[in-house]
């Protein structure tokens, strides 16, 4: 009786150290966020260098500044619940994206200043995280799409590196696409 | 900030633009010129049109004895929505001649008018490019001719669109024939004869082309002479298998179909869900559906679903399956009456049917869909004669405020 009361005490540890296994993130700035391993590897680049047993302690992002970090953490933290919690065979009929249970969540998540997205494409990239990586880039395309070439020159900080005549034969190419 | 984003992440943002914005970004700037023409792009660009359906259309092209001008496109980002049918000028816009759709991949159309006129579109950028005139050399020894059969399709291993002419030249009451059979290359711009030889010299083309895996598919059968046949215009009605021949191999094969074609019956090809799709249709209103479900396996032949008599409110003489629906219970269907085309949801398990109403659309008419592409950038611009008139009246008659048409002009 007293053994196998051991045993089952023993095996819920062991678990515990499963799920809240842990690895220290440290951004540009010298900020450490310390998140579930699970998360973190929502990243295919911290990924690898967990799996490549180069993890030591703190895994160093460069690249990431401690703003930009917290959200990416965020986000990653978001999805792994999500992804944890739906069944395959529920999100496979969600046709109509509204009823994707995230997709309230991302439309917030990137209401964010025009730098602050950018940042968060960068980080993406670096990192390697798909979703944000496509949610990120989607967004920003779904700002550019009725746009004229002068308003993306100006919101994104282009230069305009035709002559007046050049432009005008470029545009002549697919006239029907200004109108 | 925009310029200070590394290229790849340039590409990501525009691989996710629809068409037309595109289109107009050719402007911002050399560099994005540059790559958004760039065919790799192109390539991402589809690529992310095909996962995402994006800028989906159906293209509708009129059927009509007397003057076709122009085809329709709907726009259709789910199954459940619809636009209106916007009028579409097409290339081959001639006075009287009918223009028909002949297949359809990755954004591009076929179309022709009969065989000497053969054109690879993309209607959603209004490019397109006409093949050249291609001869028919008869060999000796054979009298007539069948007029040509032509497919259009991908040929993966190269990276191009192609087209085929098969044309089968024969001598009255002899069984065998002799085959002409040529293609076309879009990259190269050029007719080029096929070496490999006709895999069944007693049988000649018996339905539409279908393209796939790389490959074009027709049904073939044997010539069986009635005593109603007069042999200017024969049927080939005898035993059917189906040819394939690769593109990219530039060789013939043969496969089974899963059911023989009896007397009376119809047999069509089409592809549905990415597999070849075989039909038998029986008169006004009866069909049963097929899917090869391993390509190139004759046993993998499956039957999807059957539509009976009865179960559709009305009769029809074929149904063309455009798609599935994301749930795959329900395909949206092409359905041809006489001189009268209804796109129609079917459900398939419950046998019923819902019409798919759309503004403006036809009677009549023929289907490709295409989602967004930039193949054929570099094509020649599809002219609306109208619009063109109307450009000119705008040009020739004064006006105080500036013409935004005439900025940049000589």
């Amino acid at each position: 009786m007293a053994s196998s009361s051991t045993s089952v005490v023993v095996s819920n540890k062991e678990k515990e150290n499963k799920n809240t296994k842990k690895v220290t993130l440290k951004s540009s700035d010298g900020e450490s966020f310390e998140v579930d391993e699970s998360v973190a590897m929502e990243s295919q680049t911290i990924k690898h260098i967990i799996e490549d047993g180069c993890a030591n302690n703190e895994i160093p992002l460069p690249n990431v500044t401690s703003g930009i970090l917290s959200r990416v953490i965020e986000y990653c933290k978001k999805h792994k619940e999500a992804a944890g919690e739906s069944e395959p065979s529920v999100t496979s009929y969600t046709s109509n994206s509204t009823t994707n249970p995230l997709t309230e969540w991302d439309t917030e998540f990137v209401k964010v200043d025009q730098n602050t997205l950018f940042d968060l494409i960068l980080a993406a990239n670096y990192l390697d995280i798909k979703g944000l990586l496509d949610l990120t880039c989607k967004t920003v395309a779904d700002m550019m799409k009725g746009k004229t070439p002068q308003e993306i020159r100006e919101t994104f900080h282009i230069k305009n590196d035709y002559t007046p005549e050049e432009e005008a034969e470029v545009r002549k190419e697919n006239q029907w696409a200004f109108e | 900030m925009m310029s200070h984003l590394p290229v790849e992440i340039i590409t990501e943002i525009l691989s996710r633009l629809p068409v037309k914005s595109l289109l107009r970004f050719l402007c911002v700037s050399k560099s994005w010129y540059a790559l958004i023409k760039h065919p790799d792009f192109i390539k991402l660009h589809l690529h992310r049109s095909i996962e995402t359906n994006r800028d989906r259309t159906l293209i509708i092209g009129k059927l009509i004895t007397g003057v076709p001008r122009y085809f329709f496109s709907v726009h259709f980002p789910t199954e459940n929505h619809f636009d209106n049918a916007f009028k579409l000028h097409q290339p081959l816009y001639r006075r009287g001649k009918l223009v028909e759709i002949l297949d359809y991949c990755h954004g591009l159309v076929c179309i022709h008018h009969w065989i000497d006129e053969i054109a690879i579109w993309n209607p959603l950028i209004r490019k397109y490019r006409m093949l050249s005139k291609e001869p028919i050399l008869k060999p000796s020894g054979f009298t007539y001719s069948k007029s040509s059969k032509i497919g259009f399709g991908y040929d993966l291993c190269n990276d191009d669109y192609k087209v085929l002419r098969v044309t089968a030249f024969y001598n009255i009451g002899q069984p065998l024939k002799e085959f002409e059979v040529k293609v076309y290359s879009l990259r190269s711009h050029s007719w080029r004869k096929i070496e490999d030889q006709w895999p069944k010299k007693e049988c000649s083309i018996s339905s539409n082309s279908v393209s796939l895996n790389g490959a074009l598919h027709w049904l073939i059968a044997e010539n069986t002479y009635t005593p109603y046949d007069t042999d200017l215009t024969d049927f080939p009605r005898g035993a059917e298998c189906l040819l394939a021949f690769d593109l990219g191999t530039e060789k013939f094969r043969v496969f089974k179909t899963p059911v023989q074609k009896e007397v009376g019956l119809v047999t069509r090809l089409e592809v549905l869900k990415g597999q070849l799709c075989f039909i038998v249709s029986a008169d006004l209103g009866a069909e049963s559906v097929w899917l090869m479900k391993e390509y190139g396996e004759a046993s993998s032949w499956t039957q999807v679903y059957k539509i009976e008599r009865g179960s559709v409110p009305w009769t029809f003489t074929y149904c063309k399956p455009l798609m599935f629906s994301e749930n795959e219970k329900k395909v949206l269907l092409d359905m041809h009456q006489l001189f009268q085309t209804k796109l129609v949801w079917y459900e398939i398990e419950k046998k019923r049917c819902e019409r798919v109403k759309i503004q403006n659309l036809p009677n009549w008419f023929c289907t490709a869909i295409c989602v967004g592409s930039l193949l054929l950038l570099d094509g020649d611009n599809v002219i609306d004669p109208a619009e063109q008139k109307k450009k000119r009246k705008r040009n020739e008659s004064p006006s105080e405020v500036p013409n935004p048409n005439l900025l940049g002009k000589q």
